[in-house]
């Protein structure tokens, strides 16, 4: 079960257009030839239909397009960063120099992901308590869980600066180099080395590591390797020139060799390619059988709890170790906040207030307010009650009727399409008459062509009720309340073939007949048998809605007031979507 | 362009706020409070996405690296030691938007699908075989496009400035997947280039070597490729490879369930199997002491399903060294049911240095790395390092296993090294191979499959083709400037070295371009072109 029935969703326009770099053309296709369509019909149940299908508060709206826009039809920028902890904005320089974490004192736990906290070590004494800078030492510490860093041997001198700290010391409390140190340290050590070649060549390459007190992890390789390279490109730059003539380079005897060869002195220019790191300090890393075997052995003593799990191996920055003692507090990533653009025609379709304290945004255009919206329930439910408190127990009970489907048994449901627009709609509904699939659920729209009113005034609404309803209580008041209080068929009222069931101020309702299909595996079941894969109970109704309505060419901008003027500048607009409609289970 | 326009709307916002600042004094000091903290900063931010002077144009760049393996996508910048993100293909890479089930109470992940049935672990992976093969394209593009959008906004938290791919692929990787995999990547990143390098010339690059023999053991297959001079001179493959390993696991742990005195029901899920093989298993050494078949250990697993309550299961701890056994080193398997495409990976690489040429062959084996992911399995590279040991002990390098009744022609091929042209160093020569190279990669994508030995082994000329005697030549000459690790003694060790992967490989070459091309010098720019001259055929894609 993905969600909790009945539930709707929106495929978005962008799922049939090859590339979406091109314009957009779904609407002008689907507005020439409704026989096309029925050979095109969505499948919900198709491994791509996941892809571009979404609920409609997702969805985003172009008013250039006249289109809803999902995640894969707009492109984003960054307005800020921000850490979520401490929630201090990062500008983009720092976010380039210093990576996608925060760099204050944010860290999360690495067995349970929660945030850590600096506390003091022992407990303050009431001196200490007092003093405006309380002495050390410091730990990080997770309140879930109970891990500190004093698990992994580290302790900190100051309560600030944590991430200096951190990266100054290896687990156990080993004293290291910090990543910059590191460059310089391995820069120097192979700036000496051209002069000290053949000694070097003899020594076994552990000697001369540079840390001698830690071995060097794959970052020392990296940046050793890093600098080897640069330095290769850069010995034949030099070498290029009338430079010291060093008989033991290896560019120095490729040139004398190029003395002796014959007649090929005119390519002298072209530069040599350079040679292969040699030792440790150019990044060659050996490997010794006996690491291996340490590592099965601590393995097989320590056994399955020192091992880390993979969801904290991927939570780690980098180099996800084997045992948790290695593992280490992970800085909080960064957030950021983004505006949208369409893609077809870059119009901004949602910007946030680039302050990180707020969660207000600047331009939203939802779908939500442009799209009509479908929404379907059982008929025979009686309606939530908005005023119900006892919200779980009626939302279980309900869901038990929703996930109980039988079989071949006719199912009639209300299917509701809301109005958010100003103007009067109308709309075509088609769906399959079989839903797609092993499981051949029969779907029948009783009323499948029907107009929405517009999404005028509440107070107009109210005086329109009065004068042309005879039961003014049935009819919604506003139009939040609209889908959730149509009305009860406690008045006996039958469902007829082409009639709506209800209308109300900005909504229609119509019935809709489902009979669901037999379950493979099942006696009944006609066809290639097997078992009965994930979610395959589930009916899924695909509804193509095709909306007609006349606007003025303005926008979304306009008023009610205007839209209700008859004038000349009205435009016929047409929305088409594919929704599916998520009515159940069946039992098998 | 989207770079462009935060710039633009904070000019044009400025801009009004001093059009209405003009009429009158005291508008100005009004106006004055609102833009003055902010405009300038902003201008400074805006700033970066001009540009301040052309010689540090390329520097501006996002420079990424991307490497789509079969389970995990690996993304970062180019110049980091390490990707910024691995994101593990999984079914929440399936679902819907808004479908929010993998955190309900009692849904276990990983738990469905029949082991036996084709759909095992069929969530975890980007792509198989079947798909682009029956076209079923378009999800693993749809895949690809949320991955890439995912690792985008979760961990690269990119800036409007132009990005500029590195995409590391195996050489083998089919068309269709790769056309995907630049869409995905031109679509969902508007990455302005994508320069495809091959991994596992990327793995030597990572190494520090510019030859080797790269052992890829990685989910689908185990790749062998023999890199000489950052080229792919051969590649061979067998299936014993991580999901082999993965299926070995859970029968294993089934096995031990059947056998645990709690009778309880339980489906492995792919997760949980995973879990164990990534957590405790291991691979014995050759001639394993006794003392370790005692050790013991307890294997906790944290759930069982159906039971509410954590079940624990105790497997011996030398167990777990049992599905590698049969997996990736076929021990249990008789040599006869050993076919090409499932050869165990000492015998795979043995077959592909008995195929090289001869002196490639001597600086491959000194030069062996090991990547991917299965190669982290604790023990494997000494077990593989005995086993191939032992093979060469035993057979040396004769391409004819059994000489029959012509026994007395055999002629051990090492004394071969002997006859080798003299070495010549010119650079002539490394620019034709670099012209020959395209012909040359060419012929090994036709190579690519394990069985087109078409000719019986002993008949195949060994040395017949130019190209490997350019390569042996060239090579020769490289040898001179190693000494260390090639010529010293006439029958050279087999030796492993360590790489930092394909991903740092590539890391390391994005970032020395940079240097190399700004630094306006022609000697390192060509010098690069001639370092990765291997790329040629890996042409540099970019968008409309
Ligand atoms: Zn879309
Ligand atoms: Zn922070
Ligand atoms: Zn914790
Ligand atoms: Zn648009």
């Amino acid at each position: 079960m993905s969600q909790q029935f009945p539930y709707t969703y929106y495929s978005c326009s962008c799922v049939d257009t090859p590339t979406s770099l091109l314009p957009l053309s779904r609407k002008s296709v689907e507005a020439r030839s409704s026989s096309d369509e029925e050979e095109t019909t969505f499948d919900p149940r198709s491994s791509r239909a996941n892809f571009s299908l979404y609920p409609l508060e997702h969805l985003l709206y172009c008013t250039e397009c006249h289109q809803m826009r999902c995640s894969r039809c707009t492109t984003e920028e960054v307005l800020c960063w921000y850490c979520p902890s401490c929630l201090f904005e990062v500008p983009s320089s720092t976010v380039r120099s210093e990576g996608n974490r925060c760099t204050r004192s944010c860290y999360n736990c690495p067995i349970c992901t929660s945030f850590l906290t600096v506390n003091l070590l022992d407990a303050p004494t009431e001196a200490q308590r007092d003093a405006e800078q309380p002495p050390g030492p410091f730990i990080l510490s997770c309140s879930y869980c109970n891990w500190t860093s004093l698990d992994i041997g580290i302790k900190f001198d100051k309560a600030n600066n944590i991430t200096g700290q951190l990266q100054r010391v290896r687990n156990g409390g080993i004293i290291v180099p910090t990543p910059k140190e590191r460059e310089n340290q391995a820069e120097r050590l192979l700036r000496k080395q051209p002069n000290h070649e053949e000694e070097e060549e003899v020594k076994s390459p552990l000697e001369e590591t540079p840390a001698a007190q830690a071995p060097p992890d794959a970052d020392d390789f990296f940046s050793n390797l890093n600098s080897f390279y640069k330095s290769q490109l850069a010995d034949t730059e030099t070498s290029a020139g009338p430079a010291e003539f060093n008989v033991h380079s290896p560019s120095s005897i490729q040139r004398l060799l190029n003395l002796y060869s014959t007649g090929k002195k005119t390519k002298r220019g072209k530069p040599k390619p350079m040679r292969e790191s040699l030792t440790t300090a150019e990044g060659l890393q050996e490997y010794s059988s006996s690491s291996e075997e340490e590592l099965i052995h601590r393995l097989a003593t320590s056994g399955w709890e020192a091992t880390t799990s993979p969801s904290q191996r991927s939570f780690q920055e980098r180099h996800p170790p084997r045992f948790t003692s290695d593992l280490r507090p992970t800085a909080t990533l960064l957030r950021t906040k983004r505006s949208k653009r369409c893609k077809t025609c870059r119009t901004l379709l949602s910007r946030p207030e680039p302050k990180v304290n707020t969660t207000r945004y600047k331009i939203k255009v939802l779908a939500l307010n442009n799209i009509p919206k479908v929404s379907i329930r059982s008929l025979n439910t009686t309606p939530q009650s908005l005023l119900t408190d006892l919200v779980t127990i009626s939302s279980s009970m309900q869901q038990k009727e929703y996930t109980t489907l039988h079989p071949l048994m006719p199912y009639q449901f209300l299917l509701t399409l809301t109005n958010p627009l100003f103007d009067p709609i109308k709309v075509t509904l088609a769906t399959p008459t079989t839903t797609p699939g092993r499981v051949q659920t029969r779907v029948t729209i009783l009323c499948p062509q029907f107009d929405v009113g517009a999404n005028t005034d509440v107070w107009d609404d109210a005086l329109n009720s009065t004068s042309s309803q005879n039961n003014p209580k049935r009819k919604s008041a506003a139009p939040g309340l609209s889908v959730a209080s149509p009305p009860d068929n406690s008045d006996g009222k039958q469902a007829e073939a082409g009639k709506i069931w209800d209308k109300g101020r900005n909504w229609t309702s119509v019935i809709v007949e489902v009979v669901p299909g037999v379950l493979p595996g099942t006696p009944a079941f006609v066809g290639e048998g097997g078992e009965v894969r994930e979610d395959e109970g589930v009916v899924e109704c695909p509804v193509f809605v095709k909306v007609e309505y006349e606007s003025e060419g303005l926008g979304a901008g306009e008023t009610p007031e205007r839209v209700r003027m008859v004038g000349e500048g009205k435009e016929k607009r047409e929305v088409a979507f594919w929704c599916v409609l998520g009515v159940g289970k069946i039992v098998g | 362009m989207s770079s462009q326009t935060p710039s633009q709307d904070l000019r044009k916002a400025s801009l009004t706020a001093s059009r209405n600042a003009r009429p009158s004094a005291h508008t100005i000091q009004h106006s004055d409070p609102t833009r003055s903290p902010h405009t300038p900063l902003s201008r400074s931010v805006s700033g970066l996405y001009g540009s301040p002077g052309s010689s540090f144009r390329v520097d501006e760049d996002n420079l990424l690296i991307f490497d789509f393996g079969s389970r995990y996508l690996r993304a970062g910048f180019a110049g980091e030691p390490a990707p910024r993100c691995e994101i593990g293909y999984g079914p929440d890479s399936w679902r819907r938007v808004g479908d929010y089930r993998q955190w309900d109470l009692g849904c276990y992940p990983g738990g469905k699908g029949n082991r036996d049935g084709e759909d095992w672990g069929r969530e975890y992976e980007l792509w198989r075989l079947l798909e682009w093969e029956g076209g079923e394209m378009g999800v693993v593009e749809d895949r690809v496009e949320r991955l890439v959008r995912e690792c985008e906004g979760r961990y690269l938290l990119l800036d409007g400035r132009s990005k500029r791919v590195t995409l590391v692929v195996p050489s083998g990787l089919p068309r269709p997947l790769l056309n995907v995999v630049l869409k995905g990547l031109f679509e969902g990143l508007q990455a302005a280039t994508i320069t495809l390098m091959p991994s596992p010339v990327m793995a030597c690059v990572g190494a520090g070597l510019r030859s080797a023999l790269v052992v890829d053991v990685g989910w689908f297959e185990t790749t062998v490729t023999a890199i000489c001079e950052f080229r792919e001179v051969e590649c061979r493959r067998s299936i014993r490879a991580g999901k082999l390993l993965h299926e070995e696991f859970s029968n294993l742990l089934e096995e031990e369930l059947g056998k645990s005195e709690q009778q309880i029901k339980h489906q492995f899920g792919f997760e949980e199997v995973e879990e164990v093989m990534t957590r405790v298993g291991w691979c014995r050494p050759l001639n394993p002491p006794t003392t370790e078949e005692e050790i013991n250990s307890k294997i906790i697993n944290t759930t069982l399903a159906n039971s509410e309550t954590y079940t624990t299961l105790d497997i011996p701890f030398s167990r777990l060294a049992d599905p590698a056994e049969t997996a990736l080193l076929g021990s249990k398997t008789p040599k006869v049911d050993i076919d090409d495409h499932d050869l165990p990976l000492h015998q795979l690489m043995y077959t592909s240095l008995l195929h090289l040429p001869i002196d490639i062959r001597r600086i491959c084996m000194t030069r062996i790395l090991f990547t991917g992911g299965v190669s982290q399995l604790p023990g494997l590279k000494r077990r593989v390092y005995q086993e191939l040991d032992a093979l060469v002990a035993e057979k040396g390098w004769n391409l004819v296993k059994n000489y029959g009744s012509a026994t007395g022609k055999k002629r051990p091929l090492r004394e071969r090294s002997a006859n080798l042209p003299t070495p010549s160093t010119s650079p002539l020569e490394v620019h034709a191979v670099k012209h020959i190279d395209r012909d040359h990669s060419s012929s090994i994508s036709t190579k690519d499959t394990p069985t087109t030995l078409s000719l019986p082994p002993h008949l195949q000329p060994q040395e017949s083709d130019p190209i490997s005697e350019k390569l042996s030549r060239l090579t020769l000459s490289q040898s001179t400037t190693t000494p260390s690790l090639t010529t010293a003694p006439t029958k050279p060790q087999i030796c492993i070295l360590k790489t930092l992967g394909p991903w740092a490989g590539a890391s390391l070459l994005s970032n020395l371009r940079i240097r190399g091309a700004s630094s306006g010098k022609g000697g390192g720019v060509s010098k690069y072109v001639f370092f990765c001259c291997s790329l040629a055929v890996y042409p540099q894609f970019r968008r409309g």
